[in-house]
């Protein structure tokens, strides 16, 4: 298919829709939609597509959106759907229930402030407030990764080792409306890289059941042991379904994390999403001049890549966490799990945390400058700067 | 930094000799697309407070998410901009915590009949006090033309290409379905003085009033009312001496059916009937139970409060 120019919202509608379609001949594809800025697209897309079996619901609510979804999978449906911000908090009760249902079904979020007050713009305090819940979690710089990662997305959630619904992430009009070159998988590759859809969970003739019924502790507990164990087996699944990507497109999805001159460098920024994007740049021009810096893109959250991430800063002495989010009375969420991540493995790294980009401020290259300057004279970690904001400013 | 809001004018008190004009109510300048129906309402509400006189610190809008959901934002009281859908139950507890305020929840079609549809419901059962507003333009504006359950079947939307395919919901019809309904009106923003004269019919009525809409989007459902504007025999006005009145707009709308807003199934017959855009009072009972009435708290002497702790006492004394 010949390379367009999209927004990643329509790359994701796309994408989302043959995805779908690539279910033709079983019980072809559902789609709950509810529209909320800035994820609208998305679903006008979908509901736009000539599905040959198929259904878009315009139902009166996430939460609803979410519970055709679960419905339809049940019922042996390719089942996704796209929400945003406060639509994801509404539709929480029902994610919730897809993870613990083991239901591979795949959600687009476009990371969006959560109100109040209200504000449209990128933040990813949305889908990370969804992090304990049993769903894979990949977040995405630009609309090729958007196609790319939704596609690879139904693969690795309908993997039988793994059965857990995937979420995958873009940032609030900066990829969501922004048009770029992205080469969309046509109707046959995708049939090509998609499997025969087989949901374990299903509705049988041969097997009537009923699901979610009251259990006793222990049983809830082996269904929370067996989840994680599930996530467990990403990062291997995962580069399966990478190399069989690579093998149908010849182009490479990415892997869960993406190092960017870690080999040797002494102080590592942490990031995601776009702000990546902006710090690797940062990262090439200091380079240049001869600094000792590099940058770990993180693109899975959801295991997190614990083990990547430690080995990809082993020669640092100082990692720097970019966090366009904020847990309160905490700090950043990266950086939460960052240090979780080197507990016990490296005590002598200082990592501080650094909010930028709340409630989709720019993050220019000027504030990732701000945070290496700081970052590397700092001999031990403090608690989380609010990067953007200048104190002097304040406090005059 | 605190939330944003409209700044108030005075607090309450009782030499307070202030009259107020609709200037008064005004808050910053609407941004509305020109010709939104929204505009016309936020006029009327401004009328009505003036009329009235009622004070900006004691009125209090609440709204949930959409185009018509900025509506606080223009009214110089206290507003509260809230939740998708919500609009309902924080407005319940506003008027359950401070029953002396006059409170106005103002929801869409997406608030009120889709997402909130289950508030919608519970409010009118309720029945407190309190002004409910449906601007209903059968459409989802403010995320650009998607169908909403008030869209009418057929109609192309960015979320339904090739036409709606279930039959709108009927406000009025689900309203007076609702076990203690107890006021239930329907104008259009088009008609002002109509407009006017419902709005204060139900910020007298002493229940939960709820008032559909209609309204004209001029972007995303910009034909629906074009014919029912320019050809006034189109509408009907239920007329009646308990009804609503609107001064002079006799002349002009003449198509009047006369309507007992007592009478509850032919508010009903009339709602569930689309042969004719009907204006007018539906139904009015004020005998209803009201949820501030149930739920008071009943008046005791401090001799009674005692007898009756004692009596709570004596059943666990051994």
């Amino acid at each position: 298919m010949p390379v367009e120019i999209v927004t990643g919202n329509h790359a994701a509608g796309y994408t989302l829709a043959v995805a779908g379609e690539a279910n033709r001949n079983a019980r072809g594809a559902t789609c709950g939609i509810y529209p909320i800025t800035p994820q609208t697209e998305i679903v006008e897309k979908v509901a736009a597509f000539p599905f040959t079996k198929g259904r878009v619901v315009p139902v009166e609510s996430e939460h609803s959106a979410m519970g055709v979804v679960i419905g339809a999978s049940l019922g042996g449906a390719r089942a996704f759907t796209a929400s945003s911000s406060n639509g994801l908090a509404y539709m929480v009760e029902n994610i919730m229930v897809a993870g613990f249902y083991r239901l591979p079904v795949v959600m687009v979020a476009v990371n969006r402030t959560l109100g109040p007050p209200w504000n449209i713009w990128s933040d990813q305090g949305d889908t990370l407030m969804l992090r304990d819940f049993p769903w894979i979690q990949l977040y995405c710089s630009d609309n090729q990764e958007v196609s790319d990662l939704t596609l690879m997305a139904f693969r690795l959630a309908e993997d039988h080792r793994i059965l857990l619904p995937v979420l995958v992430s873009m940032d609030a009009f900066i990829v969501s409306h922004t048009q770029q070159e992205t080469n969309l998988p046509s109707q046959e590759l995708a049939d090509q890289f998609l499997p025969e859809l087989d949901l374990p969970q299903r509705m049988r003739h041969d097997d009537p059941k009923t699901l979610g019924g009251m259990v006793w502790p222990d049983t809830t507990t082996t269904l929370r042991m067996e989840a994680h164990e599930a996530m467990l087996r990403v990062p291997e699944v995962y580069e399966e379904c990478r190399q069989a990507f690579r093998d149908v497109f010849d182009r490479d999805p990415g892997a869960p994390i993406e190092t960017f001159h870690t080999d040797d460098a002494e102080t590592i920024l942490v990031a995601s999403a776009t702000v990546a994007t902006t710090a690797r740049d940062v990262v090439r021009r200091r380079r240049a001049s001869g600094e000792k810096v590099g940058l770990v893109k993180m693109r899975m959250f959801r295991p997190f890549p614990e083990e990547a991430l430690r080995t990809a800063c082993a020669s640092a002495s100082r990692v720097g966490v970019l966090d366009r989010d904020y847990a309160a009375g905490l700090g950043g969420v990266w950086w939460q799990d960052t240090r979780a991540a080197f507990q016990g493995h490296r005590e002598d790294l200082v990592i501080q945390d650094y909010l930028l980009g709340i409630g989709g401020g720019d993050v220019t290259p000027e504030t990732v400058d701000r945070v290496l300057d700081d970052l590397g004279t700092r001999e031990k970690a403090g608690p989380p700067e609010w990067a953007d904001i200048r104190r002097e400013e304040v406090l005059a | 930094m605190i939330m944003p809001s409209c700044s108030l004018l005075h607090l309450a008190d009782e030499d307070d000799d202030r009259v107020f004009e609709m200037g008064d109510y005004e808050g910053p300048i609407a941004r509305w697309c020109s010709g939104c129906g929204d505009h016309s309402v936020l006029t009327a509400a401004q009328r009505l407070m003036a009329d009235k006189q009622l004070k900006p610190e004691t009125t209090v809008f609440v709204s949930g998410i959409g185009c018509s959901s900025r509506f606080p934002h223009y009214m110089n009281t206290y507003g509260f901009h809230g939740i998708h859908g919500r609009a309902l139950p924080v407005a319940t507890g506003v008027k359950l915590s401070r029953p002396e305020l006059d409170v106005f929840a103002v929801m869409g079609d997406g608030d009120c009949v889709s997402i909130g549809a289950g508030h919608w419901i519970h409010a009118t059962r309720y029945n407190l006090d309190m002004v409910a507003l449906l601007l209903d333009n059968n459409i989802y504006g403010l995320t650009k033309k998607q169908t909403s359950p008030t869209t009418p079947r057929g109609y192309k939307s960015n979320t339904q290409p090739r036409g709606s395919y279930l039959l709108p919901m009927n406000p009025l019809e689900a309203t007076l379905g609702v076990t203690n309904a107890s006021f239930v009106a329907q104008t259009a923003e088009w008609i002002p003085a109509h407009l006017f004269a419902t709005l204060k019919a139900a910020y007298e009525h002493r229940g939960f009033a709820f008032v559909r809409v209609l309204q004209r989007c001029p972007h995303f459902m910009p034909d629906l009312f074009t014919d029912a504007v320019k050809t006034p025999d189109m509408i009907e006005i239920l007329d009646h001496p308990e009804g609503i009145r609107a001064a002079g707009i006799e002349k002009i709308y003449k198509n009047t059916t006369r309507h007992d807003p007592a009478d509850l199934n032919r508010a009903r017959e009339l709602a569930e009937d689309m042969s004719a855009i009907r204006l007018g009072l539906f139904f009015r009972d004020e005998s209803r139970p009201r949820y501030e009435e149930t739920r008071a708290l009943q008046k005791r002497t401090a001799r009674e409060k005692m007898d009756l702790l004692n009596e709570d006492f004596d059943r666990y004394a051994v």
